[in-house]
């Protein structure tokens, strides 16, 4: 490993960083978990009434987890784009692939359903919108959705369900996970014995060597290990703090001010922003192909571009793994990626007219294709530059 | 691609998505601003004084908690660059 300061690689800290999100997340959580009440006529007032002016600091706990939760996802999305640059789903490293994408489709759980939680006005659609999404499973989608919700719409029931997955089910999943993600029982094997004040390098080489080791001059362990990710979650930790008490407007919604109404329906209904490139993605194909509904079409443009994403190390035909600038042809696949996430995102925000669904249309057809010609154009870009 | 380049292009990104999910869409709508208009008219002049006091007690916090974190990381710093410029020698 490189000492130079110069050489410190933000991408290689964003699961550090990640981490520590989570501890505040948790801790947060567990402090408004002590408060909240899974009501669906109490909810919003446990919320906005005893959270946030009533109990000492409430307001920040709520603060640190909202904000946190948009931190967590803007980490993870740079984490994920960043491990698909540099060709980390092939050779060795399609078990972190694989298990990050299950990771991905947990937190993309436990942010939807603490979401619901406060009950307000925009949790309330969003929830009854995106659960009335599983309806297009062919054969028992209906079925489904009155498993899910406990109800035929959105009510306490659902809200109680919701509840459970967001503080047992899916952090232990998320644990769990992250346990396999970070492959921490064989780190642990490995290194419990060679831990010392020289550092791991040099025993774990002697250990595993069947060869003579030269032994090197140890590199301290202290700065190697410890010092860089440290800075990183210091610098982040002072902009994400930053963001806490002086832009918390990032996480929070004005229209989830006010308590859910279910007979007054929002002109614009849409989720956090992290899920906001799938809205566009089900909205975008708006007319009937032959007997093929748009919605259909949506989500089967859903399903694909998710499925696509975990089968990755599948579809990428190049045996070797080396980071897209060295790619010319999957480099502009990578940004064409990038650009069309963005760009959905943006036009999820917005309340939809003619411009939005045509060029919601045109960036949802480039991401479905995306996908499918990544085995043709993986095959072409074969040889990396020298 | 050097760490700039990187560090760049993610800050570029983040700040088109910020731009694009806050300022855009208040360019198209002002509905979120009725809401918090709303909220403060409701509000009484001692109601908005105790309000005030308690904001500027949060500011203070606030800039004690993102100043904290500023120093712990220019003391990493300067420890990180005198470590290496002792691996050096």
């Amino acid at each position: 490993m490189n000492l130079k300061i110069h050489n410190f690689n933000i991408l290689l800290y964003t699961g550090a960083i990640m981490v520590v999100v989570c501890l505040l997340l948790l801790v947060s959580g567990i402090f408004l978990a002590m408060h909240y009440i899974p009501d669906a006529s109490k909810a919003f007032e446990s919320v906005h009434t005893t959270i946030m002016q009533e109990v000492n600091y409430g307001w920040l706990w709520r603060k640190i987890h909202a904000v946190g939760s948009t931190f967590f996802f803007l980490l993870l999305y740079i984490h994920l784009l960043g491990m698909l640059y540099f060709g980390f789903y092939k050779h060795g490293k399609t078990k972190y692939w694989y298990s990050g994408m299950v990771l991905y489709f947990c937190c993309m759980v436990i942010g939807f359903t603490g979401y619901v939680l406060p009950m307000g006005q925009m949790s309330y659609w969003a929830a009854q919108v995106i659960t009335s999404l599983l309806e297009y499973i062919p054969g028992a989608g209906e079925n489904i959705v009155l498993w899910v919700r406990g109800d035929f719409s959105v009510s306490g029931i659902t809200l109680l369900r919701f509840y459970t997955l967001h503080i047992v089910v899916m952090p232990l999943a998320i644990a769990l996970m992250v346990l396999v993600h970070t492959d921490f029982m064989k780190w642990y094997a490995t290194n419990k014995l060679s831990w010392n004040r020289k550092g791991l390098h040099i025993q774990k080489a002697e250990r595993y060597s069947k060869h003579v080791v030269t032994h090197k001059e140890p590199k301290p362990f202290f700065s190697n290990a410890v010092l860089k990710p440290l800075l990183a979650c210091t610098l982040f930790l002072a902009l994400f703090f930053y963001c806490v008490f002086f832009h918390d407007y990032l996480a929070f919604d004005a229209l989830n001010l006010t308590p859910a109404n279910p007979s007054d329906t929002p002109a614009h209904i849409y989720p956090e922003w992290y899920f906001l490139w799938m809205l566009q993605l089900l909205k975008s194909f708006f007319f009937d192909i032959g007997i093929i509904k748009g919605s259909y079409i949506g989500m089967a443009s859903l399903v694909v571009v998710n499925v696509g994403l975990l089968l990755m190390p599948l579809l990428d035909a190049n045996p070797r793994r080396i980071p897209a600038h060295q790619r010319s042809y999957f480099l502009v696949w990578f940004w064409a990626l990038v650009v069309s996430l963005i760009a959905l995102s943006i036009l999820g925000k917005l309340p939809s007219s003619n411009v939005t669904l045509w060029i919601g249309l045109f960036f949802s057809t480039v991401l479905m294709a995306l996908f499918f010609i990544l085995p043709f154009l993986s095959q072409k870009g074969s040889h990396a530059k020298s | 691609m050097p760490n700039r380049k990187i560090f760049a292009a993610i800050v570029l990104c983040v700040f088109v998505l910020v731009m694009g999910l806050e300022w855009l869409p208040k360019q198209v709508t002002s509905q979120s601003s009725i809401v918090v208009e709303q909220s403060v008219k409701t509000a009484s002049n001692d109601e908005k004084a105790i309000h005030e006091k308690e904001m500027s007690r949060r500011d203070m916090i606030g800039y004690s908690v993102v100043g904290y974190f500023l120093l712990l990381s220019l003391l990493l710093y300067i420890k990180i660059h005198l470590q290496r410029t002792k691996s050096i020698e």
